[in-house]
Formats: C-alpha cells, sequence, structure tokens
C-alpha cells in the first residue's frame, strides 16, 4: 500500500493542475458558506445566550396603567409565570441633538440588561444606565453628567452610573421614521423610579414583560385588564428580537441559495474531474490489477483521491471563511446590530458540506474504477473499454456535409463527449447566472428603492405628531396620514402589519401590477402585493381585521393589489376607513415643502424625515446586503475561473494526442486552434444564452427570497448587468483559450505520440 | 535528394546524455523506396521524426532538394510538414471524430495541388467504406486510411514509422504493397522505418542504423515483389 501512497503522490504531481482545481473548488465553495455560516450561527447562538441570561420575555402586553393588582392577577394565571412592568418615555437631550428613550421598571425579574460597565444597579441610587453604543459615541464615561430635559422642559442632570445592553435593543432605529441604527442621535437607557419622577411628573407603567411557557391568549388578560388591554406581542414578533431573526435568516437564504448554485457547479466540476482523471490512469488500473492487487485495494487507492484533495480543500476553506468572509460579514452586521459579544461558530452544515463534497468526489473515483475493474485485464490493457455504441455509416446527405471540417470535428466531439460538452456548457451557464444573480441583486435593490422614493412617494418631508388627531395650525400643502398597526386575519393565516389611511393629497401613490396608477380614493381599501402574496389576499376578498386599540375584527373588503414596495401593509382611503367604522386619527403628515427644520421645531411635530434621508437609510440597509453579494460575486467570479480553467485543461489533456497528430500532418497552428476555438465558441454559445435565460429567472428567485417582510424587493436586470456577466464569462473562457492554445503549441509531437504508442 | 550530413540528436536525461542519433550521413534516392532498419533504439525513428520536421537536429544538416531544413523556423518547419511530407503511423492516429473521407478530405484541403479525394479512397480499398468512422474499421483498413491520407496531399516525401507493426502479416503485406504502388504512381519518395528485416527485400535502398550510428548503407539492385517476400 505504501507504493500505491507513493504512485498517488506522484499522480498529483503530475496532474497538478486538476487536483489544484478540486482543492481550489472545494475551498471557495467552504469558505463562502462557511463563512458565513459561521456569522449566523454565532449571532443565533448568542441572542439565544442573551436572552437566557437577561431572562427576555416572551410575551409583551400593552395596557394602560397597569397596576399591581393586575399583575397579581396575571401571576395567578399560572404558576411559572414571571411579570415585570415598564415605564418608558423619550426625552431630548439639553443640547437637542439627541433622544434617549429612559425606562423604569417595577423590578428586574423580566428583561434584565446586561451591565458591561460601571456600579451594579440599586434602586435608590440616582443616576442613569446608558446603552454602550450611546455613551461611546458621545463620549461619556462613568461618572460624567448627562443633561436631559425633562417632561415640563426644565433640565436635569443625570450621573453615568453604567453602561449597559439589552437584547431588546439589538437592533434600536429610535424613531419609527428612521430605519437604521443611528447612536448619534438615538440611545436608551435605565433609571429607578425616583429618578424617572424628576423627569416626568408619574409613572404609568403601560408594558408588561412576562414569561411564561405556557400559552397566555389574549381574551385571559383582556378579562384582567378590561378597557385598559390594547395588545399582546410574542417574543417571534416583538420589533428588535424579530429583526434579528430576519436578518439571520435573510443572511442564510442568501448565502443557502447562492452557495447552493456553486456547490452543484463545483460538486459537477469536481465529479467530472475525479472520473475523467482515473479515465486517464486505465492502463496502470489494468497493469495494478495484473499484477494481483485486489480490486478492494485499487478502489481504495483511487479513492484516496477524492479524499484528501477535497478534505484539504474544505479544511482551508473553514479556515480561510474565518478569517476574511466570516471577518467582513461581521463587520457588516455590527452596523445594524448591537450585541454584547459577536461569536463565530462553526456550523454543523459546513461539516456536512465538506462530508458531500468528499463522498462525490471519492465516489466518482470509486464508481469510474469499478467500470474499468469489471473488463478483463486483457481488455483494459488493451484500452477496450468504454468504447461506447459503435458509430454508424454516414449518408452522403448528412446534414454536417456542408460544414467545414473544423466545425464538423467540434460538432461530433461534442457529441461524442457529451459529458465534457455538457460540463463545458453547465460552467458558462453557472458563471453567468451567478453573475447575473450577484450583480442583478445592486440592480434590483437600487431599482426598488428609486421606485419607492421617486415613483410611490413624492413628498419632501414626512412628519410625526407629537400627539395623535392634532393638526399642525395654519399649515397648508399637508398631507395627513393615520398608521397604526394591525392584525389580518384570512383563511391562511393571521399576521401583524402596517394600517395606513391616507386623507386627499398627491404624496402617496399606488400603482398596479401594469404600472397603472390606483386612485387611493376609489379603490377604498388596496393591500400590497407581497403581503398580499403571503396572505393569500386577491382583489374583492374580504378579509377581517383588528386595529391596535380595537377590541374585534372587522370585516374589509380588499378592492386592489397594490404594487407597493414599501410598506408593506393595508391602505385606506380616509372614507374607507371612516366607512369601516373605524377613526382616522392623524399620526403624521407629509408636505412638498423642503425645510425640515422648519418643522422639527413645531412643538406639534415629534420629529421628521426628508425623502432623501429616507432613501440614504434604505441604501445603508442595501449596502448591508450589497456588501455579502460582493462576496458572493468574487466566489463566483473565482470559482468561474477555476472551472472553465479546469474544463479547458482537462480537454486539452483528452486531446493532446489529436493535437499533436495534426501537427505531424502539417496543421497550422491557426488550424488548430480553429478547431479547439470552436468547440469553445459553441459551448460558451449555448452556456451564455441558457445563462442569460436562467440567470434572470434565478435573480427573481433570489430577490423573492431575501426581500424583508416591510420591503418587496423587485428583480430587476440592467443592461449593464448582462454586459458584464457576459464580458467576464467570454472573457475569462477567452483568456483559458490563450493560456491553452499556447499549451497547444508547445505540444512536442514526438513525446505525445511516443507516450501513446 | 535527400540527405542527412553529419546529422546528431542528442537528448539531456539527467546528468547523461542519450544519443539517439550520433553523426549519421546518408543520401536517399528520389522517388524509391527506402527502408530504415534496425532494432529497438538504434535510432531510427528518431531519424524519420528529424525528416519528417517533427523534431529538431542538435547539429549536422538534413537536406531536401538542397534545402537546410535544419535551419528551418517553426513556421517553416509547419509549411515542410504541410506541403512535403506524408506521415504514416504506426498507430494510425485518425481522428476518430470524422469519417474516412473526411480524415483525407482535411488534409486535402491544406494543400493546394492535392489529389482527388475519392480517387485516392478508392486506391487505397475503401470506396465502399468512406462514410464509417474510424471506430469501424479493422488494423489493416484504418492503415490504408492513414496511407490515403498521407498521399492525398501528393507529398514529396512519405514516411512510415513501423506501418505494418501493429498488423498480421497478410494485412501488413497489402499494406506495403499499396505503399510502394501508390509511392510509384505518385513518384513520391517513400522512407519507411522498421525493425522488421522481411521488409527490407523490397526496397531500392536499405539502411541499416544501431546505436544511433549508420552501419550500413546498400543499394537493392533487384527488390522482390511483396509476393514473394517470406514474413
Amino acid at each position: 500500500m505504501k507504493y500505491l501512497i507513493k504512485k498517488m503522490l506522484r499522480d498529483v504531481q503530475q496532474n497538478y493542475t486538476q487536483f489544484i482545481a478540486v482543492f481550489l473548488m472545494a475551498t471557495i465553495s467552504v469558505m463562502i458558506y462557511s463563512g458565513m455560516a459561521s456569522v449566523w450561527t454565532g449571532l443565533s447562538s448568542t441572542v439565544k445566550e442573551e436572552v437566557d441570561e437577561t431572562n427576555m420575555a416572551n410575551l409583551y402586553v400593552s395596557a394602560t396603567n397597569i397596576t399591581d393588582d393586575d399583575v397579581s392577577d396575571i401571576k395567578d394565571l399560572e404558576e411559572d409565570l414571571e411579570i415585570s412592568l415598564i415605564c418608558k418615555r423619550s426625552f431630548n437631550t439639553v443640547d437637542g441633538e439627541s433622544e434617549i428613550e429612559v425606562n423604569t421598571v417595577n423590578n428586574f425579574d423580566v428583561s434584565k440588561f446586561t451591565l458591561i460597565s460601571g456600579e451594579t444597579y440599586k434602586e435608590d441610587k440616582e443616576g442613569i444606565y446608558l446603552d454602550k453604543d450611546y455613551a461611546e459615541k458621545h463620549n461619556l464615561n462613568i461618572g460624567d453628567d448627562v443633561y436631559l430635559l425633562n417632561a415640563w422642559g426644565e433640565e436635569v442632570t443625570l450621573t453615568l452610573l453604567g453602561t449597559i445592553h439589552s437584547p431588546e435593543y439589538i437592533y434600536y432605529t429610535g424613531a419609527i421614521t428612521e430605519t437604521v441604527p443611528n447612536y448619534e442621535k438615538y440611545g436608551y437607557g435605565f433609571v429607578s423610579n425616583n429618578t424617572f419622577l424628576k423627569l416626568n411628573s408619574k409613572i404609568n407603567y403601560t408594558l408588561a414583560k412576562i414569561t411564561t411557557s405556557s400559552e397566555i391568549t389574549d381574551d385571559m388578560l383582556s378579562e384582567i385588564l378590561g378597557e385598559r388591554f390594547v395588545s399582546v406581542t410574542k417574543r417571534a414578533d416583538y420589533t428588535t428580537y424579530s429583526r434579528v431573526e430576519k436578518e439571520v435568516e435573510q443572511m442564510k437564504k442568501m448565502a443557502t441559495l447562492f452557495s447552493l448554485v456553486f456547490i452543484l457547479l463545483s460538486l459537477l466540476t469536481m465529479y467530472t474531474s475525479m472520473v475523467r482523471l482515473v479515465n486517464r490512469q486505465t492502463q496502470v488500473i489494468g497493469t495494478l490489477k495484473g499484477l494481483g492487487v485486489k480490486s478492494r485495494q485499487i478502489k481504495f487507492h483511487y479513492a484516496l483521491y477524492g479524499l484528501i484533495t477535497p478534505l484539504l480543500g474544505g479544511l482551508l476553506g473553514l479556515l480561510i471563511g474565518r478569517l476574511t468572509v466570516s471577518k467582513v460579514l461581521l463587520n457588516v452586521k455590527k452596523t445594524t446590530l448591537y450585541l454584547t459579544e459577536w461569536k463565530l461558530v462553526f456550523s454543523a452544515s459546513s461539516f456536512i458540506l465538506i462530508a458531500i463534497i468528499i463522498i462525490c468526489c471519492s465516489m466518482a473515483a470509486v464508481l469510474a474504477v469499478r467500470k474499468v475493474l469489471k473488463s478483463e485485464t486483457t481488455d483494459i490493457l488493451r484500452g477496450n473499454i468504454n468504447q461506447g455504441r459503435v458509430k454508424k455509416e454516414l449518408k452522403d446527405k448528412y446534414f454536417l456535409s456542408n460544414f467545414s471540417y473544423e466545425f464538423r470535428l467540434a460538432i461530433r466531439n461534442m457529441s461524442e463527449n457529451k459529458v465534457r460538452f455538457i460540463m463545458g456548457i453547465v460552467g458558462v451557464l453557472g458563471g453567468m447566472v451567478l453573475m447575473i444573480a450577484g450583480l442583478g441583486v445592486k440592480d434590483s435593490i437600487n431599482g426598488s428603492n428609486d421606485y419607492v422614493f421617486s415613483k410611490q412617494f413624492t413628498y419632501e418631508i414626512k412628519g410625526i405628531l407629537k400627539i395623535p388627531g392634532s393638526v399642525l395650525e395654519g399649515e397648508d400643502g399637508l398631507q395627513y396620514l393615520y398608521e397604526n398597526s394591525v392584525e389580518i386575519k384570512t383563511d391562511l393565516k393571521d399576521k401583524k402589519t402596517i394600517l395606513t389611511a391616507l386623507e386627499d393629497g398627491n404624496y402617496y401613490h399606488f400603482y398596479d401590477n401594469d404600472d397603472n396608477e390606483i386612485n387611493i380614493k376609489d379603490a377604498g381599501v388596496v393591500v400590497s402585493r407581497h403581503l398580499a402574496d403571503e396572505l393569500g389576499i386577491k382583489a374583492g376578498n374580504t378579509i377581517s381585521i383588528k386595529v391596535n386599540g380595537d377590541d374585534s375584527f372587522k370585516e374589509i373588503k380588499v378592492n386592489a393589489i397594490t404594487k407597493t414596495l414599501t410598506p408593506q401593509g393595508i391602505f385606506f382611503s380616509k372614507d374607507a376607513l371612516e366607512d369601516a367604522g373605524i377613526k382616522f386619527i392623524p399620526t403624521s403628515f407629509l408636505t412638498d415643502q423642503k425645510d425640515a427644520e422648519y418643522y422639527r421645531n413645531l412643538d406639534e411635530v415629534k420629529n421628521c424625515i426628508t425623502r432623501e434621508e429616507q432613501l440614504n437609510n434604505t441604501k445603508t440597509v442595501a449596502d448591508s446586503v450589497m456588501s455579502v453579494v460582493k462576496l458572493l460575486l468574487l466566489a463566483s467570479v473565482m470559482l468561474s475561473v477555476v472551472i472553465l480553467y479546469n474544463l479547458g485543461i482537462l480537454n486539452y489533456v483528452e486531446r493532446i494526442r489529436q493535437y499533436a497528430t495534426m501537427k505531424v500532418l502539417g496543421f497550422y497552428m491557426k488550424e488548430i486552434r480553429s478547431i479547439s476555438i470552436s468547440e469553445s465558441i459553441i459551448t460558451t454559445l449555448i452556456g451564455w444564452i441558457f445563462g442569460m435565460l436562467i440567470g434572470g429567472a434565478f435573480l427573481k428567485l433570489y430577490v423573492k427570497i431575501i426581500s424583508f417582510d416591510t420591503f418587496e424587493w423587485i428583480a430587476i436586470v440592467n443592461l449593464r448587468t448582462y454586459i458584464i456577466a457576459t464580458l467576464v464569462v467570454v472573457g475569462v473562457t477567452l483568456v483559458v483559450n490563450i493560456l491553452l492554445n499556447k499549451k497547444i503549441k508547445k505540444i512536442v509531437m514526438v513525446e505525445a505520440l511516443k507516450s501513446v504508442e | 535528394m535527400i540527405e542527412l550530413k553529419d546529422v546528431k540528436k542528442y537528448y539531456q536525461m539527467g546528468d547523461s546524455v542519450i544519443k539517439a542519433v550520433d553523426d549519421i550521413s546518408f543520401k536517399i534516392m528520389d522517388g524509391k523506396c527506402t527502408v530504415i532498419l534496425g532494432p529497438s533504439g538504434s535510432g531510427k525513428s528518431t531519424t524519420l521524426n528529424l525528416l519528417g520536421g517533427m523534431d529538431t537536429v542538435t547539429s549536422g544538416e538534413i537536406l531536401l532538394d538542397l534545402e537546410d531544413i535544419s535551419k528551418y523556423s517553426e513556421k517553416e518547419l509547419e509549411n515542410y510538414r504541410r506541403e512535403k511530407i506524408g506521415f504514416v503511423f504506426q498507430f494510425y492516429n485518425l481522428i476518430p471524430q470524422l469519417t474516412i473521407r473526411e480524415n483525407v478530405g482535411i488534409t486535402a484541403d491544406m494543400v493546394s495541388d492535392s489529389l482527388d479525394v475519392d480517387e485516392v479512397i478508392n486506391a487505397v480499398g475503401l470506396e465502399k467504406r468512406k462514410n464509417l468512422f474510424p471506430q469501424n474499421l479493422s488494423g489493416g483498413e484504418l492503415q490504408r486510411v492513414a496511407i490515403a491520407r498521407a498521399l492525398v496531399k501528393n507529398p514529396r516525401v512519405l514516411l512510415c514509422d513501423e506501418p505494418t507493426g501493429a498488423l498480421d502479416s497478410e494485412t501488413g503485406k497489402m499494406i506495403l504493397k499499396l505503399l510502394k504502388e501508390t509511392s510509384k504512381k505518385h513518384s513520391i519518395s517513400l522512407i519507411i522505418v522498421t525493425h522488421n528485416s522481411a521488409i527490407e527485400k523490397i526496397a531500392d535502398q536499405v539502411i541499416r542504423v544501431k546505436d544511433g550510428k549508420v552501419v550500413s548503407d546498400t543499394v537493392n539492385e533487384n527488390p522482390l515483389e511483396i509476393d514473394e517476400v517470406v514474413w
């Protein structure tokens, strides 16, 4: 066996191109997948730990003025039930530059915070515990003073007692108008009840955080809280937590779907590489068999070919993935999520992937050897195996006879070597699909953003009213909106989403699937397409809705489905809302005026955001997706190069004898080149055509899968993307052809022909 | 006239030098059949490769019609092989994806004054098999295709490397007969390299080589007909 090991090492040395190709394919596939998987596995694991450590609530009950009696009654519902009451309110800093959401609690049984630095929380301590990121952003150290304006506009000085983190604030944007965290502007903190009373005249607990392993229904809580009951949110639906879950889910889908394509591509290429590698060793296999080496040993020997290279490649992929891909992705995620610790955890699926690659390669080698070993030794040595079917006589009127010999040769070569031909097509096709999908994601996100912020929204500023229902006196040209959360019930499923009702105005536009504008005043009730698909809603359907704060469901007829990309929800005209028995209470307004500062300074306005700021925020989210896509794109290009070069080299090695013969017969290099290029052109052309078609379809699926619930991205591919993808794939094919032609030119005729004889 | 003058072909193998052809000189008669005879490793195939422009000399001259091909550039050698040389291999080396007619036709297309493809195929007796692929033919038939492929270019010299080496005696004889007759018909210089001494009897000139050197160079005044040769 030791001699066979030596032989294997020398085979690797002699066929280093193919072994390196298999090695690289395994490395790239594992690197990308495991690099990303480490991040989401680590993220999930850290969040889970934080949830456990802080005893994060699994139910959030909103109500007005929750009392100690209510707490006792709720506790009586289940034995293991724990409950904490929270009162929170946002206060501006004295400089007016930022806003802190200050929490005070009746106890820390549920949803404790994690102390990062400073002293342990004590009820009698005066001061504030601030979130670490906000404190860092504002250069605040323990013992520093924090200046806030209290509810009646007086300055209150609070000492910074500690920096903290809470899993409930992993994703915290501060205001409904913001879509990405902005620690410069928004922070959160915890204070004792006494301290809170310096900021606010009273403590009104409006949120109860509950942990329980039992099922607590809305009715049970409604019975206890009566009319004060507003709503219950499960942990999975709680904004920050669900955001993390969605990000993990999105990352998983992005990586898995993309990786699936190039892993399949790699596996196919690795499989054929191994088979072709073994097939070139037919004589050696025959000799080994003739010498009496057991079939089992021969199979094992070749199985090692498929074991060692992918194993080493896979392990290197794990390492590089951890050092590069994970790091990049981690930095991206750190911009939108805050965790006390960012861990990378190797996912079991990465090891499964390596195992699949190894099994695929080893099986390929073993199956190829088995096929050879089935023949008699003498036949193997004579090369009388794998003859395939005997070709029939060609008739004179054979359709190819009108073409050049080079073309005929290329066509018959391809029909005779179907695996080689198909793999060539798959290589080009795969490269095109990955490239179109990668670049297309960027087009799609940018296109979707443009659609939303130029076609769908035409206002300049969106403002949030401090007191819902109030109006800005003396301001003309405003369009008021009523926004609230709503529970929609259909035959398919229930979902909490957003209800938006609009006064007459021209700042919010709705379009149908054919981009014809829907007049909301005429349509009355419309549902966004993505949500409609999810809930199985069609125009004309009747659905049940329960607006946040209402105690019963109402039957509503949906008149149209709109292409609206964001927000995803149900939209009413003011009249339709009131016809449905829901009061129109303005919560925000839209205007075409451009002076955001003017509106920010109005007493009635809580905060406002310009359309441009909204677009930039969306772009930040898109950038985080794009950085992942860039990684995938880079891997795709690398993989395409390796696959196409490997296939090219395999073709060259298998045809070296033919090229040498042609050289001897006096063929010019350009003639030999034209034969090899004809084949390459046909393969590339077919791969390119299918790549263009499948690329677009794959992008559609990909964009649909990675879209957030709240923002439906639409698949758009610019001409530029098709051109770049084509140039890259055709360019790689061209470079591979140039390299191979150099090799053909360098063929030593005597050696190439001697080796055969 | 083909002439080799002080031709050497040395190969470096590690520290040692292999003298495949070691200072050989001979002249080959035009339009005749010349056999280069020698055992394995004698340098006969290397000599043929040098003559065919497939390999280059270490030193010496190879003259064809007074032109020294050993001085040719890669491009000139390419033209030389294309226009002047026809090559028949021991193992045929046909292009498996082309039919018999196409294998011959593709070579005919390389030169301007080629012979008629169908006539050549008829001459080698394969008119009924011309639309078959090489895979469907026997060894003898394959070698006939190889000969047709070499002849169709109407080359100045026809080089055959062990053309009967893979064939049985009867088929071998048939191939030799074909080679001799067709080359004579088209006034092509036929050079056959072989280790089979039976073949020397049909040659007009016999050059014996051993250990890279010419041992003898004789003219056969009365070459035998193929049928008279005992294999």
